[in-house]
């Protein structure tokens, strides 16, 4: 996976650079403008590990620039910083990032964050994807909405064109769904039962 | 012996050993001003990074510590905490910890515009740098040898 590094301090860099070059496609940036640049562009890091202090755009500001873009909003951001204090802590947060880490750092904890990062953004895709699958199988669901005027006695159902159309051909065209014609007890008591005797008389003639 | 390089000698190395004898003999351990087990937890036990990042430090002090000067100088309180702030994190990344508060509070009395408390502690500070740059130019030959 593709990680924006952006932290103008040398020595700092170096060492965020050796221990993250095994297992992250590493971009770096060493101001806050050029790590602007890489995140707007195509194909760019989803995840990304900002400096605060940084010249020109500083780390917060970034932050604030990721969220406001709908290409860049869902980029995972972890803010590294010497600053302290619970009020730092809320304006880096409150300003966008996703986690903080406070320098002097332990890299077996940056890598931890980062990995962190990285599950939440294969959540992100999962759930985008499912998204796009619901979205496709509901384009094809046609459903019977809103009131139906029926007739009281034949069932017949009055349509867009105010024609009073029989109740299968209605379901037909407004659903997915297909009739198989059938009898139901009732009917078959009171319509069928009294017609057996005589098709049953009608067969032995034969 | 005062300290020692390895042959085949290199005029960078005997230029720098000679560098870091000049500004201090003392050779104590100086387990108050660095802690070698912290700064080698930072970096995983790697010493070869560790050698690396102590060349970086050692290689930019001159100019940050230039760069420090001439904002107090100056009395230039955002330049002053922005090169404080790069010493204190270095520093700490060092596990050099007093060095680091002493950066620590040249920001913060940059930030108050104390300037007289600037001067003071920006020599305090170059007093302890003075005294670790051979101690980390002698760790990074050591291990430079041992690691052949």
């Amino acid at each position: 996976m593709k990680l924006l590094l952006a932290e103008d301090d040398e020595l700092v860099r170096r060492m965020l650079e050796h221990h993250l070059s095994a297992d992250y496609e590493l971009v770096t940036a060493i101001d806050g403008e050029r790590a602007w640049d890489i995140l707007r562009a195509p194909e760019h890091p989803r995840l990304a590990v900002l400096d605060w202090c940084m010249p020109g755009v500083d780390g917060p500001e970034l932050c604030r620039r990721i969220r406001s873009q709908p290409e860049t909003a869902s980029t995972y951001v972890l803010l590294l910083t010497s600053k302290t204090g619970v009020a730092n802590v809320v304006h880096g947060l409150d300003a966008g990032a996703d986690d903080y880490i406070a320098k002097p750092f332990k890299i077996s904890e940056v890598r931890a964050r980062l990995r962190a990062g990285q599950r939440i953004l294969d959540l992100q895709d999962a759930l985008s994807t499912r998204l796009r699958e619901l979205q496709e199988e509901m384009a094809h669901v046609r459903l019977l909405r809103g009131l139906l005027p029926i007739c009281s006695y034949c069932k017949r159902i009055r349509n867009d064109q105010n024609y009073w159309e029989q109740l299968e051909a209605y379901l037909s065209d407004h659903s997915e769904a297909t009739l198989t014609h059938g009898i139901c007890p009732e009917c078959y008591e009171k319509h069928w039962r009294p017609e057996v005797p005589r098709t049953e008389t009608a067969n032995h003639t034969r | 012996m005062d300290d020692y390089i390895s042959k085949p000698v290199g005029f960078a190395m005997l230029k720098e050993t000679l560098k870091d004898t000049a500004e201090g003999t003392d050779s104590s351990p100086l387990d108050n001003e660095w802690n070698l087990g912290l700064a080698l937890d930072r970096v995983e036990g790697d010493e070869g990074l560790l050698r690396e990042l102590l060349g970086i430090f050692i290689e930019r002090w001159p100019g940050l510590n230039a760069a420090l000067r001439a904002a107090a100088g100056e009395h230039k309180p955002g330049e002053l905490q922005s090169i404080a702030h790069t010493l204190k994190g270095e520093l700490a990344c060092l596990a050099a910890e007093p060095a680091a508060e002493l950066a620590a509070q040249i920001e913060h009395f940059g930030s108050q515009e104390d300037w007289e408390q600037v001067g003071i502690t920006i020599a305090e500070l170059e007093s302890r740098v003075t005294r670790l740059r051979p101690a980390w130019g002698r760790y990074r030959r050591a291990h430079e040898a041992a690691s052949g």
